[in-house]
């Protein structure tokens, strides 16, 4: 009952947001910009230019708003435009390029068991260079499939799932070396 | 490609994160709204510029190119009409001397006397018919016939004086006739011409569509002709 109650409140700021009230346009706003600073934060090493995408973001979530259809979650649908805007800046304002290699391997590493702090997660993601970040971010953490992140970046499949086997292999390095420093400290 | 157990760690830690943004982005996306609000509330109202404006240029464009397919034809008309009008005056003032040398006859037996009084009572009658004529078709068609009425008057006249006439000498009579003439051609000549000026039209447009054809009759026939003689020159020549 209590969910149901909450999406009809839901509903009601949505529709009220749709008609530019500016108060359920802030609701909206202090509900979820704190984690979605968070989602263009994965993306962006700087915290002002994450703020700033998120921004832009937020104007394209108000301005498209009476197309939300009310079928999914609303965060999901608000969680999809802050993924695009981020990777639409990295493309047009850092020109990120992909190498159109297509080797990749299929190893697992899931003997690797990380007990890493979010901090500690955000280096490790942060240290990655911008095309392996966002397919990494895209496939591990957003959970799209490999064709899906083709079509949003513009690239061939195997691209894609290239640049993801780069990706882990370079995580897994950093993460062995966090691990013995860790290790070392104790 | 399964998730990997760290990538799994990754993702529920990253999705728990929490970043609260700073004060101030509040306050710019809020600043970015009203522009945009701002900027929708002046399409909306451009939008009905732009609409009435393009009414208005479409009517403004359709009059001037409908007044282009009419106006060749009516200049064509106007220009023949000033040439014709201006033909039938030249034609038309010779007719008019004649009748004046005409009434020169009569008016050489008439006494001075009455001759003036005539004069005065002609200018009298004939200056407000004028106007008349001017404002009217019907007050036109009266006054031919008080014109009728004064022609009627000057043979009369013309009975009565003739018996007077001998006295004067023959100098006097034609000095005063001249007179006469001048003072009738002067104001009679303005009369018939306004007169005859629905006939002249009328006239004017029959004969126009004349000329129109038969210029295109002729051109096409000069146009025949070089080419004939052209051809015949060739012919010739070889």
């Amino acid at each position: 009952m209590k969910i149901i109650q909450l999406h009809q409140e839901e509903a009601k700021i949505i529709k009220l947001a749709v008609e530019n009230n500016r108060q359920a346009q802030q609701q909206i706003y202090s509900k979820y910009s704190s984690r979605m600073l968070s989602v263009c934060r994965q993306y962006i090493k700087d915290n002002q230019l994450a703020e700033d995408v998120m921004i832009t973001a937020f104007m394209k979530v108000f301005t498209n708003l009476k197309n939300f259809e009310h079928k999914g979650s609303f965060e999901g649908w608000i969680r999809r435009i802050m993924v695009n805007e981020c990777i639409s800046y990295l493309r047009v304002q850092k020109k990120v390029k992909f190498a159109e290699d297509e080797f990749f391997t299929e190893e697992s590493f899931n003997e690797i068991d990380s007990q890493f702090t979010v901090e500690q997660i955000q280096f490790l993601i942060d240290a990655l260079p911008d095309g392996y970040k966002m397919v990494f971010n895209l496939y591990a953490i957003e959970g799209y499939k490999h064709n899906e992140i083709a079509k949003m970046l513009g690239i061939n499949e195997g691209t894609s799932k290239s640049q993801l086997s780069h990706a882990r292999k370079m995580l897994q390095t950093q993460i062995t070396i966090l691990k013995k420093q860790e290790n070392g400290t104790e | 490609m399964e998730p990997n157990n760290f990538e799994k760690d990754f993702r529920d830690k990253l999705n728990q994160r929490k970043i609260e943004p700073s004060e101030k982005a509040w306050d710019r996306l809020d600043a970015m709204l009203s522009i945009a609000e701002e900027k929708k509330q002046h399409q909306k109202k451009n939008k009905w510029l732009y609409i009435a404006a393009s009414v208005a240029g479409f009517l403004f464009v359709g009059t001037f190119f409908f007044n282009n397919q009419k106006n060749p034809v009516e200049n064509l008309k106007s220009t023949v009409v000033v040439e014709e009008s201006t033909k039938k005056d030249t034609v038309a003032k010779p007719v008019l001397k004649v009748t004046n040398t005409v009434k020169t006859e009569v008016a050489v037996s008439q006494k001075e006397s009455i001759q003036n009084s005539n004069k005065k009572q002609h200018k009298l009658n004939q200056e407000p018919n004028t106007n008349l004529k001017n404002e009217n078709n019907q007050l036109a068609e009266s006054s031919v016939i008080i014109k009728n009425n004064h022609e009627k008057q000057s043979i009369n006249n013309q009975v009565s004086v003739v018996e007077n006439s001998k006295k004067e000498t023959v100098d006097q009579l034609l000095n005063s006739a001249e007179k006469t003439i001048v003072a009738e051609s002067s104001s009679k000549k303005k009369s018939k011409v306004k007169i005859n000026a629905n006939d002249l039209l009328n006239q004017v447009d029959d004969e126009l569509e004349l000329s129109f054809r038969e210029r295109v009759i002729t051109a096409v026939n000069k146009n025949y002709q070089t080419v004939k003689v052209a051809v015949a020159n060739r012919n010739q020549q070889e």
